[in-house]
């Protein structure tokens, strides 16, 4: 059932098996996986069904490191979370994101990729994907199409797929026709408060900007709040002021990261009319439905462990170009076309009204054929490296309920720009030695970051995932090392952020803790 | 079109195409291979700008034209001084260019990365047209 927490009677205690901290992609799929269950489930979600202003500036705090001032577009506070505005592409973590790497510090996940594969084959499901296959010839782009140098061995080619579903209306019906779970809207967890012994979680005040205020006693309780405000709530919670809970060792809201997006640069292809069909957004039939999907390029595991680099994820858009002279002129020397034609006058004709960068499939499926692709225009996303300096803190302020507003301290390392440019030198050396083209880099060795640098949307590693809880908030079941009954959903749990979009990984992990929690009610 | 966009689109269609070219020269040319280097250079319808850049980005003693070819053909096997076919000479700066990007040879011109022996052959190419105060 759904619920409004302004209408609970004050001073109420609710007490299920259950309790769930924040309705995003993490939170509703734990809820749906206990309908079928005999646990009582409360689901407390800040905002309502639809964007609420005054609910949406609960998010409001500060930014004193690198410039974010995303803090409140960024995230949505309603039902759905962050997945009502989110673009919708999905790709599990590389295998070598989960795995220590020599020099780099804080990297290692307590498992490996292979180990989460069932919960990734699940979430394919859950978000309405296509099967759990992300090899290009799976999605019709064949090995002999891919050309050098993303063939290997220091790139590669990639598949994301591409979700259209909104996880909030896609199951607001399945949880408020569910028995045994009840969604509580525009209730704010107030902090969580431990028990008497210190080692559990006694109970979570909640409060209503209508100024409602309840009780939730749960035996256990999941914080799904995404990557801030996780570090937030628990910052917030225990006797304050104080450290918060699950702060025993100063690792709450550290090492926060973000995807670093920037321009990489342009690439000039050399036979601009080549087919770049490697490099598209498209649509497959697979097994009788049609799946989106996005190619890219990026290096590979190999490359990466060679030179101590991180992920980055390498996407282009195509410039189209009317007929350029020289080359024209330099095509007809070499292959000795005859002079002029209709056909180059009418194609200059068409494209001289196609302005703009454009996706090369839409002008193929126009045309039919290769187009002269004047360039191709880079864009990256790199993963960043854990800092403990990155971090997320309560600030001076207080929100409309009273609780601490939220300072960013968001910082990078030299390593992050240096590293990053590195693997841009790279690409530019390996599409030239292969002949692919040339690349004017945007970002180079030892100067500043594109003008239009700026970390995304993808907030990590705020209650980092290890089981050594000197270097982890949450042990490898994404439990608070020293809370009993205190768990941990979403992105703020990974270790390492590699460079692929969060969310069919946050909607895996939600998955196996609800496995886990299930075995630890029984 | 204006200047700029005609140079910008040039520029990227030059630095894109020096592999495919080098590769598709016709057959025929002079008896020497200087003869035959100097010959091809003015068919890569290089922009000034970038053969300029080039000259910029290359050291001082590779400035002049004469300076310029005989780095080129230092980096090139010895038959490439013999070559009496355009063609020959294209596919051995070609493999060249390919080296000198296995073997990080490069050289970075007005923001783009080039081979070594690319940016040669667009400087010698900017000498010849008569870019610059040393024109040899």
């Amino acid at each position: 059932m759904i619920l409004d927490a302004r209408s609970v009677p004050p001073g109420t205690i609710l007490e299920p098996e259950v309790c769930i901290v924040g309705a995003g992609a993490a939170g509703i799929t734990l809820a749906r996986e206990f309908i079928a269950s005999p646990f009582r489930v409360v689901l407390l979600e800040s905002g309502g069904m639809n964007y609420e202003p005054e609910t949406q500036q609960l998010y409001a705090g500060q930014s004193i490191g690198q410039p974010f001032e995303t803090l409140t577009t960024s995230r949505l506070r309603y039902f759905g979370g962050t997945t009502n505005h989110w673009g919708g592409w999905c790709l599990p973590l590389e295998e070598i994101d989960f795995e220590p790497r020599p020099h780099l510090p804080y990297h290692g996940w307590p498992f490996q990729r292979a180990y989460l594969d069932p919960w990734y084959r699940r979430a394919q499901v859950v978000c309405g994907l296509g099967p759990f296959d992300y090899r290009p010839a799976s999605w019709g782009i064949q090995p002999g199409e891919i050309p050098p140098p993303f063939d290997g061995p220091d790139f590669a080619c990639k598949i994301l797929q591409v979700s259209s579903v909104r996880f909030g209306p896609a199951y607001a019906a399945e949880l408020r026709d569910a028995p045994r779970v009840s969604v509580y809207l525009h209730a704010n967890a107030f902090g969580f408060q431990p028990d008497t012994s210190g080692g559990a979680v006694g109970e979570l005040p909640v409060k209503t900007l209508s100024g409602n205020h309840f009780t939730v006693r749960a035996r256990i309780y999941v914080l799904a709040c995404g990557g801030i405000e996780n570090a937030r709530i628990l910052l917030a919670s225990g006797p304050q002021p104080g450290p918060g809970l699950g702060n025993e060792h100063d690792l709450v809201g550290r090492f926060f990261m973000l995807h670093l997006t920037f321009s990489g640069g342009v690439i000039a292809p050399a036979h601009p009319r080549a087919r770049f069909d490697f490099r598209r957004q498209g649509n497959a039939i697979i097994s009788g439905r049609k799946h989106s999907f996005v190619s890219f390029v990026g290096p590979t595991a190999s490359v990466m462990h060679r030179l101590q680099l991180p992920s980055m994820f390498i996407n282009w858009t195509y410039k189209l170009s009317p007929v350029v002279h020289a080359v024209d002129a330099l095509n007809r020397v070499l292959e000795g076309e005859p002079e002029g034609g209709h056909f180059w006058a009418d194609l200059s004709k068409v494209l001289g009204h196609l302005e703009g960068v454009a996706d090369y499939g839409i002008r193929k499926l126009l045309f039919d054929e290769s187009i002269f692709v004047e360039a191709m225009e880079v864009e990256c996303a790199s993963e960043q490296e854990p800092d403990p300096q990155s971090r997320i803190m309560l600030g001076p302020t207080r929100d409309r309920l009273g609780m601490p507003e939220v300072t960013v301290d968001w910082q990078l390392v030299p390593e992050d720009k240096s590293k990053a440019a590195t693997i841009l030198s790279l690409l530019g050396t390996e599409i030239g030695r292969a002949g692919f083209g040339r690349l004017r880099p945007a970002l180079v060795a030892g100067g500043p970051w594109p003008s239009n640098f700026y970390g995304n949307e993808h907030q990590i590693g705020t209650t980092r995932m290890h089981r050594d809880p000197t270097l982890g908030v949450v042990n490898e079941n994404c439990r608070i090392h020293t809370l009993a009954n205190l768990y941990v959903a979403g992105s703020s749990v990974f270790p390492t952020g590699g460079a692929n979009n969060p969310t069919l990984t946050i909607v895996a992990l939600a998955l196996r803790l609800a496995d886990h929690i299930k075995k630890d009610l029984a | 079109m204006t200047r700029a966009a005609f140079r910008r689109r040039s520029l990227i269609a030059t630095a894109a195409g020096a592999a495919a070219w080098l590769a598709g020269l016709p057959a025929g040319g002079s008896a020497a291979g200087e003869r035959s280097l100097r010959a091809l250079c003015p068919e890569l319808d290089c922009p000034p700008s970038i053969g300029a850049a080039c000259l910029r980005a290359l050291p001082a003693r590779e400035q002049s034209s004469q300076s310029l070819i005989e780095s080129i053909f230092s980096s090139l096997p010895p038959e490439a001084r013999r070559a009496t076919s355009t063609r020959t000479l294209a596919r051995l700066l070609s493999t060249q260019i390919r080296n000198d990007f296995r073997d990080g040879a490069i050289v970075t011109a007005d923001g783009w990365m080039l081979a070594r022996t690319e940016a040669r052959l667009y400087g010698l190419t900017a000498r010849i047209a008569g870019v610059g105060t040393s024109a040899g």
